[in-house]
């Protein structure tokens, strides 16, 4: 793994990824395979409901027809939102190919206005001087941009994120994910770090290699040939890249304004049927690059361009302009006069969140799910599955395995919950709980009984302290004697969901202070505003239960919680409880 | 250190959650200005905390906060929830015009008494006054 040589979790996990994707897809990734068969046409064209007809290079369409990408089609974008709006069944790959043909239309877009800049700093970190050395490594780096888009959902498995936050908890993966942060300067996930990789590992680089000695010379004018950097591809796929003057690149992939960002607000709010738009065209003609500080306080960036040996990159001591040492970099960024194309992205991505992904239904059946895999992971560690082994189980998985749990008698509740999942047997909310459901001492306690919820350290105890004592409270009734909580609590489908509150766009981080002066968002942007009348109205803590014992439900939900929040008042239950039952 | 019971928070056990309701009791008691549409300030002062190692009760969970080295102001996306939560929870308000600064919603005011984590350590106790003197100086 070369550059990953102190971070062993890192490496244990590109190893395993590495030998996994040998076994599983020998004709692909095996030394000895004879894979691609055929001559491959430098490029092709494909059509894409959102974006239109796009050109895909040979080195693309060779990574796009391995097992690893293909997989994606069979995973749907937003997980189990098809049980609420029936048309939102578009794959991840769908998304994927739109993340690639975004970032290659930023790219272009940034060429076109910044191509000195940019030849420049390709002069400094290739150390070239020539014209057309120079236009080679702009191929080359819009080739790894492109490949990294292409790259950068590998991690996902079933019904994507539902599932992520289930392998996410794999202590291989979380010690992994805590490497990769330290090796990115910035908090990284479990799927970031699949796909990140994915993207370093040697049977990837063979198989490229293969599709280059197929590669079918006529017609390849126009087409870049040359070789790619891997390396800086899994750093692009983290928002890095292995120069600060390059750096923008690694925002075209993840950032605030990022192609993904622009892919999905779009694919997700046409596939679901909302009229949610925002100025594309805009966006491209006023995406630009400013020269900023990239802060280094605690050195994480000077060790990573350590690890890439990055030329010319100076990190400048804290002096009378900075309190931290810092790195000049290019950043992605859009000016004041765009600033109504950063609104409707809030906008859009506030009424994703609201009519799609914290819809009630989608958090039963998603909150469900994830439940169901819990129980699938604990069953797997019982049967002597070691953590490599089920973290294989995800790398395989496709939103298909949800089905075929759930014609498997032998899986027991594990099949139930599936057969409930596939055909919408959901668990309705029967108590919903924002900030804006009491008055007077009451909002007090409330605030504080949800801070309890939603503390992220001590949060997850807290609910399971609620979840508790629903359980013996539903004991002591009918039908549940002798159960243990576990089991009452599991049998009437309760559970308490917290959704992860939407993260809105860093307004003072996009918006370019070249010719504006600092801080120039503030005061003009009401996104604040917006994000207020959000969460006070649209943003909920639920608890759900089975249809069928949802007055039982209800009730322990509410002794219990008047217990331990201290909220007496009738009226207030009768507000937040959901009156369907 | 003193001996603290089970509902009370000591510099080893308090969560950033919780060392962050307390701060903006105190900064509400003490108005001190708390900034909320730019939160560098906030990650400053968390920041310095994280790097004051042998400060008398500290916080052993700013060990571990992670800042983001991405921009102009080391970050801390757990700071930001945090602060995004107490609003959300009705905990804080931003009532003010240009949503510049955070205040204290009057009915969590009126029964602060109710919400504030109990504090069962002297050393914590002094961190927090020390913690808004240094939050006095840099969000006015």
């Amino acid at each position: 793994m070369g550059f990953l040589d102190n971070y062993p979790k890192l490496s244990g996990v590109g190893a395993e990824v590495d030998a996994f994707l040998r076994r599983k897809h020998p004709g692909f990734f095996a030394a000895d395979s004879v894979r691609p068969y055929l001559e491959l046409k430098p490029r092709k064209v494909i059509h894409d409901g959102v974006w239109g007809t796009f050109d895909f290079t040979w080195r693309e369409l060779a990574i796009l027809d391995t097992p690893l990408v293909q997989r994606l089609r069979d995973i749907h974008q937003i997980g189990l939102a098809y049980q609420v709006y029936p048309s939102a069944r578009h794959s991840r790959l769908e998304h994927t190919l739109g993340v690639l043909v975004m970032a290659s239309r930023i790219f272009d877009a940034l060429m076109a206005k910044h191509r000195s800049q940019v030849r420049d700093s390709v002069k400094v970190v290739f150390g070239t001087s020539t014209d057309e050395e120079v236009g080679l490594r702009i191929e080359q780096l819009k080739q790894e941009l492109r490949i990294a888009a292409m790259l950068h959902d590998v991690g996902h498995s079933l019904h994507s994120h539902a599932s992520e936050r289930v392998f996410g908890k794999l202590q291989v993966l979380k010690e992994a994910a805590e490497e990769l942060s330290d090796f990115a300067g910035k908090g990284k996930g479990a799927g970031e770090v699949v796909s990140f990789c994915v993207a370093l590992a040697p049977c990837l680089r063979e198989w490229m290699q293969r599709a280059e000695a197929k590669l079918h010379k006529d017609g390849t004018r126009g087409v870049y040939d040359g070789p790619v950097d891997m390396e800086n591809i899994a750093l692009l796929i983290v928002g890095r890249s292995k120069h600060p003057f390059l750096q923008f690149l690694g925002d075209i992939i993840s950032s605030d304004i990022d192609a993904d960002k622009l892919d999905y607000l779009l694919r997700d709010s046409t596939s679901a049927g909302l009229p949610l738009r925002y100025d594309v065209d805009m966006y491209l003609y006023s995406v630009q690059l400013d020269l900023d500080q990239m802060k280094d306080g605690e050195g994480a960036l000077e060790k990573l361009y350590g690890h890439t040996g990055a030329t010319g990159a100076e990190r400048r001591p804290a002096d009378g302009g900075s309190e931290y040492p810092y790195y000049e970099a290019y950043r992605l960024c859009l000016p004041k006069r765009a600033m109504h194309v950063l609104e409707q992205i809030v906008i859009c991505k506030m009424m994703l969140f609201s009519y799609v992904y914290h819809h009630p239904k989608v958090r039963a059946a998603e909150g469900l799910l994830e439940r169901m895999l819990g129980s699938l992971v604990e069953l797997l560690k019982n049967s002597n599955k070691n953590e490599w082994e089920i973290l294989e189980w995800f790398l395989e998985a496709t939103d298909a395995d949800l089905r075929l749990l759930s014609r498997d008698a032998a899986m027991g509740t594990i099949q139930e919950t599936a057969y409930r999942i596939v055909n919408r047997l959901l668990p309705r909310e029967i108590i919903r709980l924002s900030a804006s459901e009491a008055v007077g001492p009451q909002k007090a306690l409330l605030a504080a009984f949800l801070g309890k919820i939603r503390d992220k350290a001590k949060g997850p105890g807290f609910v399971k302290t609620w979840e508790t004592a629903m359980g013996e409270e539903l004991r002591k009734r009918p039908g549940f004697e002798g159960l243990s909580w576990e089991n009452a609590l599991a049998k009437a489908g309760i559970w308490v969901d917290v959704p992860k509150a939407p993260k809105f766009e860093d307004t003072q981080k996009v918006v370019s202070r070249s010719n504006s002066g600092r801080d120039m968002a503030s005061g003009m942007f009401p996104v604040h505003a917006w994000q207020q009348g959000y969460t006070s109205y649209r943003w909920y803590v639920r608890v759900y239960a089975y249809s069928q014992f949802g007055v039982a439900a209800k009730e322990c939900a509410k002794a219990t919680m008047k217990r331990l929040s201290g909220i007496e008042s009738d009226d207030f239950y009768k507000g937040v409880e959901r009156v369907r039952f | 250190m003193n001996s603290s019971t089970a509902d009370q928070v000591t510099a080893n056990d308090i969560s950033l959650g919780e060392f962050v309701t307390l701060l903006v009791l105190q900064f509400d008691r003490q108005q001190v200005p708390m900034p909320f549409q730019n939160e560098e300030k906030w990650h400053r002062l968390f920041y310095a905390f994280k790097t004051e190692w042998d400060k008398p009760g500290r916080p052993a969970f700013l060990n571990k906060l992670r800042f983001d080295w991405d921009g102009r102001y080391p970050k801390a996306m757990e700071l930001s929830e945090c602060l995004h939560t107490l609003h959300l929870n009705g905990f804080l308000s931003v009532g003010n015009p240009t949503y510049d600064t955070l205040s204290l919603d009057q009915d969590v005011r009126q029964n602060a008494d109710k919400v504030r984590p109990e504090v069962g350590d002297a050393q914590l106790e002094e961190f927090l006054k020390y913690s808004t003197q240094k939050a006095s100086g840099l969000f006015r």
